[in-house]
């Protein structure tokens, strides 16, 4: 019995293997890179060379090469009900960004191979925090495993069908549309759709964003249920937010990359 | 008879609202049209869409079964005539609405439009455009072996319909792992003089230029229940040079309807 729930209870997990989807989550680096000073760009360019692929699967890569020291937690935003960050040590991806910064800024005292690790940690968690299924709210069930919902195809012809997709996927799938778009493509995209905005979603600091973030998870949480089902119209809708999600993460890591470059 | 006749007009209306090219293809004819734009071209595309065209690439695909654009599920492809005239069908084609978006905004026509109704025309555009260039959009009234009468290829083993091996054929067989970044590195690299070529003429002469050169994919270069792997490699050369052709005519001519709207 104990095995059974133990699988069910693997399967419900998220198992996506990034926030978005890898040329997603490339694309909100080569975004941030657009807005790093000098010296932030002459830090990455000295830990991470000039390319992002696998930097943005770091912690990924970890997992699916069964070496990972960190618990998969460590993906997830943690808030209270009040949506004040708990930052577990260890198991929470503000946690892990902070202590990440930490050694960046001490990158003197450091190796440079645990310099390149905190630099792939932020970059990775950055994206994660930002997508609202790594969101984790204290006091709401649906934000402390999978599950999933209906949404449908359509409202008129074959496509007038509710199927079930799951809560991980569902913020995976607007990168998925957009398949083929390379990592330049989305930021270019990103900066072109909200960069007269940068100045106001990259406003605050982490635990700003981390409440921000925990604010429109508990609002969808509030009513994308196992019992909703999701127009398409709405489904199209919430694409908007998702960007903005995409911009924000891109945006507040070169805030962090600049302030630790100092 | 009458049944007959009936069975192949809703199989005609059913095949012509197929989504066409995969959202990769789509997605990179509208990155290939990008770098192609006038700058004022660019400066107004993105004042409208704030977006890039490759955005909007797949947009008429996602709201084809809505109510309020259902109609446009008709405007994906193209039917010809042993002439290779494309046919009106009461609109329910691309090419119509190509010529209709393009005359109702050249000439400074697209100033007397609302923002909303310049945005919607666009993506229309950005989607049709590339779809009137798909292998399997292009249907032929004439055809002694119409495309109702369906045929799979097998890919390892598996039965892969014609009309979508031909939508994603670019993705998952020729340039498998290719971003929209890369088929621009790759393939966009023809001269000024063969662009000028390529988007020379009228949507009409385009459509009967895609009419007369789709027959040869549509016939007889995909071999029916063949294992793609097995095909003749000057039957797969031959493919891959058609579609890079298509995705390329796509792009260029894109660029070039919406450079001559925003000229004024």
């Amino acid at each position: 019995m104990k095995k059974i729930i133990l699988v069910l209870a693997l399967a419900l997990t998220v198992s996506v293997a990034n926030a978005w989807n890898k040329p997603a989550d490339e694309g909100v680096v080569i975004l941030a890179n657009k807005h790093l000073s000098a010296e932030a760009k002459s830090l990455l360019n000295e830990y991470l060379g000039e390319s992002y692929a696998d930097d943005v699967q770091y912690l990924y890569t970890l997992e699916r090469k069964k070496i990972a020291k960190h618990s998969k937690e460590i993906h997830y935003l943690h808030l209270d009900s009040n949506l004040k960050p708990t930052k577990v040590a260890g198991a929470d991806a503000l946690a892990g960004i902070e202590s990440a910064l930490e050694v960046v800024r001490g990158r003197n005292s450091h190796s440079k191979g645990e310099v390149v690790e905190a630099l792939r940690t932020i970059i990775t968690l950055i994206c994660d925090m930002h997508n609202f299924s790594y969101v984790r709210i204290e006091g709401i069930a649906n934000s402390q495993q999978d599950f999933k919902f209906k949404c449908y195809g359509g409202d008129v012809g074959k496509r007038k069908v509710a199927n079930p997709i799951s809560w991980g996927r569902f913020w995976n799938y607007y990168a998925g549309w957009h398949t083929g778009f390379s990592g330049d493509l989305w930021a270019e995209d990103i900066e072109l759709c909200l960069g007269a905005r940068r100045a106001e979603l990259a406003a605050g600091g982490l635990n700003d964003w981390a409440t921000q973030i925990g604010e429109k998870a508990a609002w969808l949480y509030s009513y994308i249920n196992p019992e909703y089902s999701m127009t398409r119209r709405e489904r199209n809708e919430l694409e908007e937010l998702n960007y903005e999600m995409m911009a924000r993460a891109g945006y507040r890591l070169a805030v962090l990359l600049n302030e630790v470059a100092k | 008879m009458k049944v007959r006749a009936l069975i192949a007009l809703c199989l005609a209306f059913v095949a012509t609202e197929a989504m066409a090219w995969s959202a990769h293809t789509h997605i990179t004819i509208g990155h290939i049209a990008e770098q192609h734009l006038s700058t004022e071209a660019k400066a107004k595309t993105h004042h409208y869409l704030r977006h890039t065209l490759a955005y909007y690439a797949v947009w008429q695909d996602d709201v084809a079964f809505s109510k309020e654009y259902a109609e446009t599920r008709y405007w994906h492809g193209v039917r010809y005539d042993a002439k290779n005239r494309y046919q009106y069908r009461e609109g329910r084609n691309a090419i119509t609405h190509i010529i209709r978006i393009w005359d109702e905004m050249k000439d400074g026509g697209y100033k007397k439009l609302t923002d909303s109704a310049i945005v919607v025309n666009l993506k229309l555009l950005i989607h049709m455009v590339g779809d009137m260039h798909c292998p399997s959009h292009n249907y032929y009234d004439d055809d002694p072996n119409p495309r109702y009468k369906r045929y799979s290829i097998l890919v390892n083993g598996k039965k892969v319909h014609w009309h979508k091996f031909w939508d994603r054929s670019a993705v998952q067989f020729f340039h498998k792992g290719w971003s929209s970044q890369d088929y621009v590195k790759n393939i966009d690299n023809l001269t000024e003089k063969q662009i000028a070529k390529i988007v020379k003429g009228t949507p009409e002469q385009w459509a009967k230029q895609n009419g007369r050169d789709m027959r040869e994919p549509y016939r007889t270069l995909l071999i029916p229940h063949v294992e793609f792997s097995d095909m003749p490699e000057e039957n797969k050369q031959r493919m891959c040079e058609i579609v890079d052709l298509q995705i390329l005519r796509g792009g260029y001519r894109l660029a070039h309807i919406i450079n001559d709207i925003f000229k004024y």
